[in-house]
C-alpha cells in the first residue's frame, strides 16, 4: 500500500472539513433556538375562533370527509340557543384528530366552509403514549381568538409530572 | 346520474300503474321502450333507467307539477313538458338530456336557489339532499342574486318529533301531500300566499300525525328534520343494516343506520307488499332506550330480597337447580314468544318440551289468544282492492299504523266500505260505520250473519242484521281484521267466512295481535297443545292462565318468563299479582326492569332485536329476516345464548343451538317435516284457549252506581315495554286516561281533565278523565298496559271488568300519590320508570 496515496485522501477530506469549518453552521441549538422552516410548512393544526369567542366550527364534518387518512372524528350538536358555541344551529361537540395518522396534507384546511381547522408550523408532536396524540378540542382550541396560533403552541406543554418541560421550539413565520 | 344506454335497446317492463294494459312505445333518448299507456314520462325514464330529476313528484303521490324541475322536450310539442305529470302516449319522442332542457333546468334551479340558505354545512340533509345534488348536476355554478336573501322562521318546532326551517323549504308540497293523500289527515298544509307561503298545521297546533316521521324522508330538501337525530351524525358517516321493526305485527322492513356502534336513526326500506314504504314513528324511534340506565346490562340475581349484579354463568347456576327440580315433578311452566324472534321462539318451546319435558308453554302474555286465522288468511296487499273492510275489536290506527294507512287508503281513494263492530266508537282516519256491540256478543252476530247469508235474504234476527248480510253478500272482496281475543268470535267469523266463500265472495282474515311476533310464536309451537307448525301434542300443557292459576295456587314450583310481561299485560291482574309472588323461583330474560322482571329471582339480560340477528313472521303469515345492526353490551346476552346455555346446565347440551343460523335450521326441518306429512290439508289447528266467558263481568254492571265497565283500549305510544322507557317516544307518550261518556260523568260529577280513581277487583288506578260519547254509557275506556296506572288490576281474564269511579279532588290527589309512591317502592309493580 501507498502511503502517500492514503496521506492525499485523508488530506482531500480533512479539506472538505476545513471547508466547512468556515462556512455558517446548519446544525441549530435545537431546542434552545426555534427550528427554520419553509414559510407555508403545515404542522399541528388548530381549531379557531371568531373574535366574539365563538368557534368556528359548526361540527359539518366536511374536515373528516376530506381526509385522506381517516384521521379526524367529528360529532356535531345542537347549539344552545341562550349559551351558543358556534354561530348557528350545530356546533362540533367532539373534535378529535389522530396525529399518528394525520398526514400533514392540508386537505381538512381547504374543505372547512368556515376556516376554523388550519394547519400551524408547529410540527414538535413527540410524546410517549398514542393516546395523548389523539388531539382533542382541549389541545385544538386556540385559547385567544387575537392570539390565534401563537397561544396554541403551548399545549405541547402538558406533560407528565416529573419529566422536564421541553422548551418551547416555536416560531411565528 | 343517469347511465347512458346504447340507442335501438328494446325492453319491456312491468305495468307501473297501468290505466291499460296496452303497451305503448316511446323512445327516450334514443332508447326505445314499451310500457302500459298513461305511464307518466317520468316513470318511463326510470324503466329505461334513465333518471328525470323531481322535487315535487313522488311515486307513491299524485302527480301535481309545482317544482318544474323535471322539464323534458318531447318532440311535436313546442315548448318543455313536465314529465311528472305528462303521460306517454305511442310513438313519443323525448329528451332528458337536450340543450333546451339543461337551460330550463339550470333556470328553475336558479329561482329554487334564490333565497334558499347556503348552510348545507349545518343542515341535516346535507349529503343526501336532492337540492343539493342536482345543483351539483344540473345548476348554475354561481348565483346573480344581489340582494338580500329572504328570511323565513328557523328551527320551528312543528311537533314532537319534527323541526321546520321555513327558509330551505321549496315549497314542493311532497310532505301536505303525504298529510293529505297517505295519511288522510290533512293537518299538514301550507299557509300564506306566494313568497310568503310557509309550511303549518291547518289548526295552528303541533303536528302529531302518526306517521310525521316519514315527512322527514320525503323531504327533498332540508326543510323537514327529525328531532331525535338532529345533528347526531352525517348520512355519509352512516353504517346501514337491514332490518325489521319489531313493535308491532305488521313487520314493516327498515333500515338501522349506525354510527360508532350506536344506533343514530332508521330509515325506511320499501317493501310494497308490505309497508309500501313507510313506517309509523313508534317503530321509528323506539331505539333509544338501548342507550338509557334502565337497560338491564347483566344478569341479576335476588339474594336475600334485593337484586345483586350477577355474572352470566352464576345467573345460569342460580336457575339451574330451581329449574331442574320443578322439571322432576312437572311442576314447571314457561311463558313467552311473542316479543321473541321465531328462532328464539322455537328454541323456547324447544326448551320447554326437551329439556324441562313439559307442554306447559305459553306465549300469550295478554289478552290475545289467537294470533292467526284458521284459514283464508289475507295479506296485506289484499286491503288495497277490498270492497268491504269488516274490523271487530282490532283498533288499527293504535295497533297496526302502517297496516291502517292500506285502510285509509282503500277506504278513502278505493271506495272500500269500512264496518267496525265492537263495544266502542272506534276513530279511525276515514269514515266509517259503526255497530255497537257487547264483547261476548260478537261471536253471535258472526253466527247470526252466517245464517242469514246462508238462507238467501230472508229477514232474520234484526234489522241490522240483515243490512250487515246485504252488504256482505253485495260486497266484491271481504276482508275481516280482528284482534284474536276472542277465540268463538274467530270461530264463528271462519264459519261466515265459508258461507261467504262458498258464494264466491274472495274473502280473507288478518289478526292484528298486540305482541310483534305472536303469529311466529304460535307457529313456532309456544303454545300447549301445538308444536311446531301446528301439530297438536298429545297430551296438552297449562295455558298461560292456567299456569298462574296453578302458581297462585301454589301447584307450580318455578316459572321461566322470556320476551314477556304478564304483570302489566295479562288482564287478570290480580291473579299474576298473585301467581308471580306465590311461585317459589321465577326466572326472566328481559332487555328492561319491567313489572314481571322486578319481582323474579334472576333476571338474565336480553339484547334487543337491534343486536341479534333472525326472523320475524308479521300478521299475514310472511317470515322476514332481519340482521344485526350493532354489537350487544357486554354481559348482554340474546335469548337463544340464554335458553341454550341453560339447557347445558340441565344436561341436555346441544339441544338449543346458541346460533340463530342453526336455530332456523332446526325450525326449517320441523316445519319441512309436517308440511310434507299435512298435504293438502287447509284449515289450521287451533291453539288451546280458556273459557273464560263465565268470567266476563261487563254486562253485570249497576248504572246507577259508581261503576263502570271497564274496556281497555290501546294507544300507539301508550303500553309498557321498550316505548315506556325511550326518550325518543317519550314527547308523544299518553297520561293515562279514561274515556267516559257524557251521561256518566254528568252522574258522577265529573269534568274533562279530573283525576279520577277507579277501583276495582284487583286494585284502584288514577287516570285523568276525557268526556267524550265514544264510550257508551256505562263504560270506561281506559288506557291499555300504562305502567304507571295498570288497568289490569280492574279486568278479569276475559279482558274486561268493571270499576268504582271516584272523583279525586285536589288534597286527596295528593294524598294519592305520595301514597302510591310510597307503595311503589314496597311492591316494585308500580316502579315502571324507575328501572336499575
Amino acid at each position: 500500500m501507498n502511503p502517500f496515496k492514503v496521506m492525499l485522501g485523508l488530506m482531500l477530506g480533512m479539506r472538505t472539513t476545513l471547508k466547512y469549518l468556515f462556512t455558517k453552521k446548519s446544525t441549530i441549538d435545537y431546542p434552545n433556538k426555534p427550528f427554520p422552516h419553509a414559510e407555508r410548512f403545515r404542522g399541528v393544526h388548530e381549531l379557531r375562533k371568531y373574535e366574539d369567542g365563538l368557534e368556528r366550527c359548526i361540527g359539518c364534518e366536511l374536515c373528516a370527509v376530506a381526509c385522506p387518512a381517516n384521521a379526524i372524528t367529528v360529532i356535531g350538536a345542537e347549539n344552545d340557543p341562550a349559551h351558543p358555541t358556534s354561530p348557528g344551529e350545530r356546533y362540533g361537540y367532539r373534535y378529535e384528530i389522530d396525529m399518528l395518522r394525520c398526514i400533514f396534507c392540508g386537505w381538512c384546511e381547504e374543505a372547512c366552509p368556515t376556516d376554523a381547522i388550519v394547519l400551524t408550523p408547529r410540527f414538535d408532536l413527540a410524546d410517549f403514549t398514542r393516546e395523548r396524540l389523539v388531539y382533542g378540542k382541549d389541545k385544538l382550541l386556540v385559547k385567544d381568538p387575537f392570539t390565534q396560533h401563537l397561544a396554541n403552541t403551548e399545549s405541547a406543554a402538558e406533560t407528565e409530572p416529573g419529566r422536564p418541560l421541553p422548551p418551547q421550539a416555536q416560531a411565528a413565520p | 346520474m343517469p347511465i347512458p344506454k346504447g340507442p335501438g335497446v328494446q325492453r319491456s317492463v312491468s305495468p307501473l300503474q297501468p290505466s291499460s294494459h296496452r303497451l305503448v312505445n316511446v323512445i327516450i333518448d334514443g332508447n326505445a321502450v314499451s310500457v302500459p299507456e298513461g305511464t307518466l314520462v317520468v316513470e318511463a325514464a326510470k324503466a329505461l333507467g334513465t333518471s328525470v330529476p323531481v322535487y315535487c313528484y313522488h311515486p307513491k303521490m299524485d302527480p301535481v307539477g309545482l317544482c318544474r324541475i323535471c322539464l323534458v322536450e318531447i318532440e311535436k310539442m313546442p315548448k318543455l313538458q313536465i314529465a311528472c305529470s305528462t303521460r306517454v302516449s305511442e310513438g313519443m319522442v323525448v329528451h332528458t338530456m337536450s340543450e333546451r332542457v339543461a337551460e330550463a333546468r339550470r333556470g328553475v334551479l336558479e329561482f329554487l336557489l334564490l333565497n334558499h340558505p347556503l348552510d348545507c354545512p349545518i343542515c341535516d340533509k346535507g349529503g343526501e339532499c336532492d337540492l343539493q345534488d342536482f345543483t351539483m348536476s344540473y345548476g348554475p355554478g354561481a348565483s346573480r342574486l344581489n340582494e338580500p336573501k329572504l328570511h323565513k322562521p328557523k328551527a320551528v318546532d312543528l311537533g314532537p318529533t319534527i323541526v321546520l326551517d321555513e327558509e330551505r323549504c321549496i315549497l314542493c308540497r311532497r310532505c301536505t301531500r303525504f298529510d293529505a293523500e297517505i295519511a288522510q289527515e290533512r293537518n299538514l298544509v301550507v299557509v300564506e300566499r306566494g313568497h310568503r307561503s310557509l309550511i303549518g298545521t291547518e289548526n295552528g297546533g303541533a303536528y302529531t300525525s302518526y306517521f310525521s316521521g316519514n315527512t322527514t324522508e320525503i323531504c327533498p330538501v332540508g326543510a323537514l328534520t327529525s328531532k331525535p337525530y338532529r345533528f347526531r351524525s352525517r348520512p355519509w358517516d352512516l353504517g346501514h343494516t337491514d332490518s325489521i321493526c319489531n313493535q308491532c305485527p305488521v313487520g314493516c322492513n327498515f333500515r338501522i343506520d349506525t354510527r360508532f356502534g350506536r344506533i343514530m336513526r332508521t330509515f325506511t326500506r320499501e317493501n310494497t307488499s308490505v309497508d309500501d314504504g313507510w313506517i309509523c314513528d313508534r317503530g321509528r324511534y323506539t331505539f333509544n332506550y338501548l342507550y338509557q340506565p334502565s337497560r338491564l346490562r347483566q344478569p341479576l340475581v335476588r339474594r336475600g330480597g334485593e337484586f345483586v349484579a350477577a355474572s352470566f354463568d352464576e345467573a345460569i347456576a342460580a336457575s339451574a337447580g330451581p329449574l331442574a327440580a320443578a322439571a322432576q315433578t312437572g311442576r314447571v311452566g314457561v311463558i313467552g314468544g311473542g316479543r321473541l324472534s321465531d328462532e328464539e321462539a322455537f328454541s323456547l318451546q324447544r326448551f320447554a318440551r326437551q329439556v324441562l319435558h313439559t307442554n306447559n308453554i305459553d306465549h300469550r302474555a295478554g289478552a290475545q289468544r289467537l294470533a292467526s286465522p284458521a284459514r283464508y288468511q289475507a295479506r296485506l296487499e289484499d286491503l288495497d282492492d277490498a270492497s268491504l273492510i269488516l274490523i271487530f275489536g282490532a283498533l288499527t290506527p293504535e295497533q297496526a299504523p302502517i297496516l291502517d294507512l292500506r285502510l285509509r287508503r282503500a277506504v278513502a281513494r278505493r271506495h272500500a266500505k269500512l264496518l267496525f263492530v265492537g263495544p266502542y266508537r272506534p276513530w279511525f282516519a276515514v269514515p266509517c260505520n259503526y255497530i255497537e256491540y257487547t264483547p261476548g256478543a260478537i261471536g253471535d252476530l258472526m253466527n247470526q250473519l252466517s245464517d242469514v247469508v246462508h238462507h238467501g235474504r230472508e229477514e232474520k234476527g234484526d234489522g241490522f242484521v240483515s243490512e250487515i248480510a246485504n252488504e256482505l253478500v253485495g260486497a266484491e272482496k271481504i276482508i275481516a281484521i280482528h284482534n284474536g281475543r276472542d277465540a268463538d268470535a274467530a270461530g264463528a267469523l271462519d264459519r261466515l267466512m265459508d258461507t261467504l266463500h262458498q258464494y264466491d265472495h274472495p274473502v280473507g282474515i288478518l289478526v292484528v295481535g298486540s305482541q310483534a311476533n305472536s303469529r311466529g310464536a304460535e307457529a313456532a309451537g309456544c303454545i300447549p297443545n301445538l308444536s311446531p307448525a301446528y301439530i297438536p301434542v298429545d297430551d296438552p300443557g297449562m295455558t298461560t292462565h292456567q299456569m298462574l292459576t296453578a302458581a297462585a295456587e301454589g301447584k307450580l314450583d318455578a316459572l321461566f318468563i322470556a320476551g314477556a310481561n304478564p304483570a302489566l299485560t295479562y288482564p287478570d291482574g290480580l291473579l299474576v299479582r298473585r301467581a308471580l309472588d306465590s311461585v317459589p323461583f321465577l326466572a326472566v330474560a328481559e332487555q328492561l326492569m319491567t313489572e314481571t322482571a322486578a319481582v323474579a329471582d334472576v333476571v338474565f339480560a336480553a339484547s334487543s332485536f337491534a343486536e341479534k340477528s333472525g326472523h320475524l313472521t308479521n300478521l299475514e303469515g310472511r317470515r322476514q329476516a332481519f340482521k344485526a345492526a350493532v354489537e350487544p353490551p357486554v354481559g348482554v346476552f340474546s335469548d337463544l345464548q340464554i335458553f341454550s346455555a341453560l339447557a347445558s346446565a340441565l344436561g341436555r347440551e346441544g339441544v338449543i343451538a346458541a346460533d340463530a343460523d342453526a336455530a332456523f335450521a332446526q325450525l326449517r326441518a320441523a316445519e319441512d317435516l309436517i308440511r310434507r306429512a299435512r298435504g293438502g290439508q287447509t284449515s289450521l289447528p287451533r291453539p288451546q284457549t280458556d273459557d273464560v266467558s263465565d268470567l266476563h263481568s261487563g254486562d253485570a254492571v249497576d248504572a246507577t252506581h259508581h261503576t263502570l265497565a271497564i274496556i281497555p283500549v290501546p294507544r300507539l305510544y301508550g303500553g309498557g315495554g321498550a316505548a315506556a322507557y325511550d326518550p325518543g317516544v317519550a314527547p308523544m307518550r299518553p297520561e293515562p286516561f279514561a274515556v267516559i261518556h257524557p251521561d256518566d260523568a254528568v252522574r258522577l260529577g265529573l269534568d274533562s281533565g279530573d283525576r279520577v280513581q277507579l277501583s276495582g277487583r284487583g286494585g284502584s288506578i288514577e287516570v285523568e278523565a276525557k268526556i267524550a260519547d265514544q264510550a257508551p254509557p256505562g263504560v270506561a275506556l281506559v288506557l291499555a298496559d300504562m305502567p304507571q296506572a295498570p288497568v289490569n288490576r280492574l279486568l278479569d281474564a276475559s279482558g274486561f271488568g268493571s270499576a268504582t269511579a271516584q272523583k279525586l279532588r285536589a288534597e286527596e290527589r295528593l294524598r294519592g300519590e305520595l301514597g302510591s309512591s310510597s307503595v311503589a317502592v314496597g311492591d316494585g309493580y308500580a316502579a315502571a320508570g324507575a328501572g336499575v
